[in-house]
């Protein structure tokens, strides 16, 4: 989803450019329209903060209460048009925070000082890495207390308590530390406006006792922010189209790849008419599952290497040119480095930078710019496409489930395929779910996220939430294992709480799958729990619940009519059992080439 | 408890020779003790070595949540007699558990993965590193040969640089060893884990993931114990701080002794109980420094925690001319919000290595342990204050008798848990209400204690209990948590089962964050209402033994104790169901004080 937020561009801010730096920023004062005046008890930085969040699109905020927070927690929840949804622990509230922002560009959590930043560090941490503004806010010490000699509580124990903000600097783009009222209209502003513009997260930590004191800063409502547009060089721009243009044209069968940064490049739809336009095949990256239209006829599935789609990598690596969009390569996407591709055959284009071939790089490019351009270029070549319809078999289906057979897996996801709609989004955890879920043919407008690059288990449980808190026009359908659920399980209780209706797929395999087949051992097998009476305990006949659990593909088929039909209002929980073995062929393969990744040897030095 | 690491005996020969920088093995090298025995070349292993390094210093378990870069370290730590891998759910609870172990036994261990799981345990990191504890946090790291290269890894954040955890973690610990080569891996380990026996303090050690199975000569013997340097006493010092102190207390008419939080690093208990018996003094203790001080002596008072400190206790210290505090923390919390009326000027502060007399002068090089000892040796006997204190004293008043099903009262829940204790059990205390209701428990001699005041984050309890009772297998442990704190980290009630351990868990269920209800009330202190016992019984699922009940009345309560004291190898998890503004008359004080420290005004400017 693009970000709509900032404020119409043609109220002149082209203008102050063509001043020299330093001079103040000649704007029209007719041009802007004056915010209106707020009440001076209102004038507050907590209640700023709070309209600011509204502005941008984040009206929830996921947070777990801390004596440091509050008062500032007080001021969101007064602001009509935000909602405070308290997570069970800060890990989770992260994480919602995280599959908010995926649904609707942009993300928030409120947690405490250090107990509380420490703890969510790791969702922040995921989130940079799939390029989502999240903004972590975080309830800081008195602004009395910076500079003197005083132990506080929730520290480790030093007069130095700057172990959080130090901790966020490795992970966030932007950090503010607020300890006073008269830097604070800025520094906000500023760390919200960077977490738009680099898409990634920021730290913005606020004194305990400042939410509620009101500065003439904040006296008028929030003028929405302006974000400068990135722009292109356009020589730089005309050169890297031509140079593109030049060695895809002299090919003979090029194909495209998406990749996931198409999302940060917000180039969704440029890469759909490049695709359409050049009449070339197009594969998408693992990770980039769900940027690219899958229903469109040239679509010939994912490019992974060895576990690829059917036809898929043959055609890729076959291919005497390829144009990749916003890739990244790394051991997981490149199955442990074994994808078998040249440079001197690529076209690599990244969010602000293309390079072709073996060289030239061109920078200072847009990608939407460059693959609108490039469209216009290209000579249409159906070659490989033809090559791919020529060789194609299509997938079989599963074996139909006997009656009472134990349910496979298979027969689970095809069942899944069927519920995909345009009014649905699936929410893949990390594990054999990765495997299972990218085989899923996405109708158009079906959302699809999951988290490839940073891998951390236990995501999906606080994305669900967040995601279904943002996409309120969509059902969720979660894939989640049991090893995964086990990690962050407890935010199901919020989940009815706010009364979602996502419906769950608890695969319960008996251990940590994905693991067994990187490499097996005892610490693989967790115990297993009865995840339905666990999730009944929680729902405690409070909110709308339903959980039940599958044994064969009759069951499943019921009890996915119940979950779409009379309980389609309901959380509905589905724990699905099946044969600890029971792997998604790709998992096998890719578990075994990552595991030799893992364990080359150290190098002679 | 004291940890046996090493020998310690040929410290003071070494100690005498005085001179700096002549070859450790010159001195105290243990020519008399066995050689180490040659292990054969499959043992001869950086995991192996690893291992074996734990068990000698006291770890003989390890709590563990599998990633493929740590999978094939856990290998190791498994193949080793003597060393259990216990797979907790989620890393912060892997953390806590070391930190509850380390807590009983001297030193605990955890091991993750790369930065998904580093990020998540730091927080259980922190914490340890506020309590002094020697948590040895492994994490695996990448294959060796990715450093310097310009990859990127999976469960990184995207960018080359994956140095993000190690920088994280420095914030947090004592001692970072990043182990890339063979090389130097034996000195990195070791230096490592000395320096985490010898700060008492958090070290992380980051092995990479093809390295533990490879053997190198460097492991080819058993490791040697470690020889730790003893810290000694500047001899002057000590004398010279002595000497101040006596005189300044024999001058005092009526002095009194505190001890705090600090005693435990200095192991100083003993000496601090030799200091009570020869001099007379009335004692009392601060409330993080529960557990660390006899409380069956008759000269003990109670906690002092001003203006929330057991009845006469604050009376007899504030008003002494003289007070000794042996190893005081005072942050926020244990002064109550800086309320405190204690002046410097009578005050002898003695922290584990040097002592401050009054307003001045300061000794430093000055062991607790041997302060202490030589004070109680040259301080004159003087019972003044502890004399005044029994003329005033007046038994407190037993809670009203319950009438026959009349809902359960929290203070009657705390007469029940009372009668429980024994030498051979221990208290655990979650953060919140269980602090002051736990903080009035009288401890039989013997009977373990501990919580986590400094740092204080809630959800902590859960993993510090499978820590605790892993660690102390002849303690029947108690643990008292809150129900918003047990929402944070639930899930590794399964751990304890898979342990088949037999604690026994009164879970306090309330309805929401009770502690911060005191300090500032708020729609975010409502939780979720779950039903405890069947979450636990979900999770137990037929497996292990566990037995959960929950309770309402006095009645029901005798009758669940009853049975869980004669359910000695099971698991007991008593939900007890509590009224909302059912809280300890100490937490309204504590609160309101606390609320208004957080709520000072800037300071003008």
């Amino acid at each position: 989803m693009e970000l709509a937020l900032v404020g119409n561009p043609s109220n002149g801010v082209a203008k102050p450019s063509c001043n020299s730096v330093g001079s103040l920023p000649v704007v029209s004062s007719n041009a802007v329209i004056n915010p209106p005046v707020t009440s001076a008890a209102g004038a507050t930085l907590g209640r700023h903060l709070a309209r600011r969040l509204v502005q941008i699109g984040a009206t929830d905020v996921f947070a777990v209460p801390g004596d440091f927070n509050l008062t500032l927690l007080d001021y969101l929840i007064a602001e009509p048009g935000l909602k405070l949804i308290g997570c069970c622990n800060e890990l989770n509230a992260g994480y919602a925070a995280d599959g908010y922002a995926r649904a609707r560009g942009v993300g928030a959590c409120a947690v405490t000082f250090t107990v509380g930043g420490l703890s969510v560090l790791n969702a922040i941490a995921g989130a940079y890495s799939e390029n989502l503004p999240v903004i972590c806010i975080v309830g800081g010490p008195n602004s009395n207390d910076y500079g003197t000699n005083r132990i506080l509580h929730h520290t480790i124990g030093l007069p130095d308590f700057s172990q959080e903000l130090r901790c966020f600097q490795t992970i966030t783009c932007y950090q503010a530390v607020i300890n006073n009222l008269d830097d604070a209209h800025e520094q906000i502003d500023t760390a919200i406006a960077t977490a738009l513009r680099e898409s990634k997260p920021v730290y913005i930590s606020v004194g305990c006792n400042l939410a509620g004191l009101s500065h003439p800063t904040f006296s008028r409502e929030p003028v929405p922010l302006f974000i400068s547009p990135r722009l292109s060089n356009k020589a730089n721009l005309e050169y890297a189209v031509e140079a593109a243009a030049d060695f895809l044209n002299k090919a003979v069968k090029p194909v495209m790849v998406g990749g996931p940064k198409i999302r940060v490049a917000k180039a969704k739809k440029a890469f759909a008419g490049i695709a359409e336009s050049s009449g070339y095949p197009f594969a998408v990256m693992p990770s980039a599952k769900g940027l690219v239209p899958e229903h469109h006829p040239r679509f010939i599935g994912t490019y992974w290497g060895a576990v690829s789609t059917t036809f898929c990598a043959e055609i890729v690596e076959s291919a005497d040119a390829y144009l990749f969009a916003g890739p990244i390569f790394n051991d997981y996407s490149s199955v442990g480095y074994s994808l078998l591709l040249k440079r001197e055959k690529a076209v690599i284009v990244q969010p602000d930078r293309v390079v072709v071939g073996n060289g030239p790089a061109f920078g200072c490019i847009l990608m939407t710019e460059f693959l609108d351009a490039l469209a216009k270029r290209l000579d249409r070549n159906t070659t490989a496409y033809d090559n791919y319809r020529r060789i194609f078999i299509p997938d079989r289906e599963p074996p139909n489930g006997q009656p009472d057979e134990p349910l496979r897996v298979n027969i689970l996801f095809k069942h899944i395929k069927e519920m995909l709609s345009g009014d649905t989004a699936v929410i893949a955890e990390t594990g054999d779910s990765w495997f299972n879920c990218q085989k899923l043919r996405l109708p158009e407008g079906c959302g699809y996220e999951f988290q490839m690059q940073y891998g951390s288990i236990g995501w999906s449980v606080g994305a669900t939430l967040g995601y279904a808190q943002a996409a309120k026009d969509k059902r969720v359908i979660s894939c989640i294992g049991d090893g995964s659920f086990q990690m962050t399980a407890q935010d199901v209780s919020t989940m009815l709480r706010c009364g979602q209706k996502s419906i769950i797929f608890l695969i319960n395999n008996g251990g940590y799958t994905i693991e067994v087949e990187i490499h097996d051992g005892p610490y693989n097998v967790i115990k297993n729990w009865d995840y339905t009476g666990l999730i009944d305990a929680i729902h405690n006949s409070d909110g709308n619940c339903w959980t039940k659990k599958v044994r064969t593909e009759e069951e499943l088929i019921e009890a996915i009519a119940t979950a779409t039909g009379a309980k389609k209002d309901c959380l509905c929980f589905i724990e699905i059992i099946v044969h600890k073995d029971d792997t998604s062929k790709e998992l096998l393969e890719w578990g075994s080439r990552v595991s030799a990744a893992n364990s080359r040897p150290p190098n002679p030095q | 408890m004291e940890t046996h690491i090493g020998s310690v005996d040929g410290a003071a020969a070494a100690a005498d020779n005085g001179a700096v920088g002549c070859p450790a093995s010159a001195v105290g090298c243990p020519m008399t003790s066995a050689r180490p025995a040659p292990v054969s070349a499959g043992e001869a292993s950086l995991g192996r070595h690893l291992a074996r390094r734990l068990v000698q210093v006291g770890v003989s378990d390890v709590f563990a949540v599998p990633g493929d870069f740590n999978l094939t370290l856990l290998d190791h730590l498994i193949a080793e007699p003597g060393l259990r891998l216990v797979g907790c759910c989620n890393e912060l609870n892997a953390g806590y558990a070391a930190d509850g172990y380390a807590r009983a036994r001297g030193v605990g261990a955890c091991a993750v993965t790369f930065t998904v799981g580093g990020l998540s345990v730091l927080n259980a990191i922190a914490g340890a590193y506020s309590e002094n504890l020697p948590v040895i946090c492994i994490a695996g790291g990448p294959n060796s040969n990715d450093y310097g290269t310009n990859r990127i890894l999976h469960h990184t954040i995207g960018l080359p640089d994956f140095s993000q955890e190690l920088r994280c973690f420095q914030t947090v610990t004592c001692h970072q060893a990043v182990v890339t080569n063979l090389e130097d891996a034996h000195e990195q380990i070791d230096t490592a884990i000395a320096t985490a026996l010898r700060e008492s303090k958090p070290v992380y050690l980051s092995i990479s993931c093809n390295l533990p199975g490879l053997p190198h000569p460097t492991f080819s013997r058993d490791p040697v114990p470690f020889f730790l340097a003893p810290r000694l006493s500047n001899k002057m010092g000590l004398e010279a701080a002595v000497e101040a102190t006596v005189e300044f207390l024999n001058k005092a008419v009526k002095p009194v002794l505190v001890g705090g939080p600090k005693l435990r690093v200095a192991k100083a208990g003993k000496a601090f109980v030799d200091l009570v018996d020869a001099s007379g003094y009335a004692y009392a203790v601060m409330p993080s420094a529960k557990g660390l001080v006899p409380e069956t002596h008759p000269h003990f008072i109670g906690t002092y925690w001003g203006a929330v400190s057991t009845a006469f206790c604050a009376e007899i210290v504030e008003s002494a001319d003289a007070y000794l505090f042996a190893g005081p923390i005072f942050n926020d919390y244990s002064s109550v919000g800086y309320s405190f009326l204690l002046k410097k000027d009578k005050a002898i502060i003695v922290q584990p290595e040097r002592v401050i007399v009054g307003n001045g002068p300061a000794f430093g090089c000055v062991m607790m342990k041997e302060f202490l000892s030589e004070l109680a040796k040259r301080v004159n006997k003087n019972t003044t204050a502890y004399e005044n204190y029994k003329r005033i004293f007046v038994p407190e008043g037993q809670p009203l008798e319950s009438e026959p099903n009349e809902p359960l009262r929290v203070n009657v829940l705390f007469k029940h848990v009372q009668k429980m204790l024994n030498s051979d059990s221990a208290v655990i205390a979650e953060t919140g209400d269980s602090w002051f209701n736990c903080q009035k428990l009288k401890l039989p001699e013997g009977c373990g204690y501990e919580f986590q005041m400094q740092y204080g984050s809630i959800g902590w309890s859960v993993g510090a209990l499978l820590g605790y009772a892993q660690g102390a297998k002849d303690k029947r442990v108690i643990a008292c948590i809150g129900d918003g704190s047990f929402q944070v980290t639930a899930q590794d009630v399964s751990t304890m089962i898979r342990c088949a351990q037999n604690s026994i868990i009164f879970l306090i269920n309330n309805g929401g964050y009770t502690i911060e209800v005191e300090i500032h009330d708020g729609p975010y202190n409502v939780i979720k209402n779950w039903n405890y016992t069947g979450l636990v019984d979900a999770i137990h699922n037929g497996e292990g033994k566990c037995w959960t009940s929950k309770v309402k009345c006095e009645e029901e309560l005798t009758e669940a104790i009853g049975m869980a004291l004669g359910e000695k190898d099971c698991l007991c998890f008593i939900e007890v169901i509590a009224h909302k503004d059912d809280t300890s008359k100490e937490l309204l004080e504590w609160g309101s004080r606390v609320s208004a420290a957080n709520s000072r005004p800037p300071n003008p400017q």
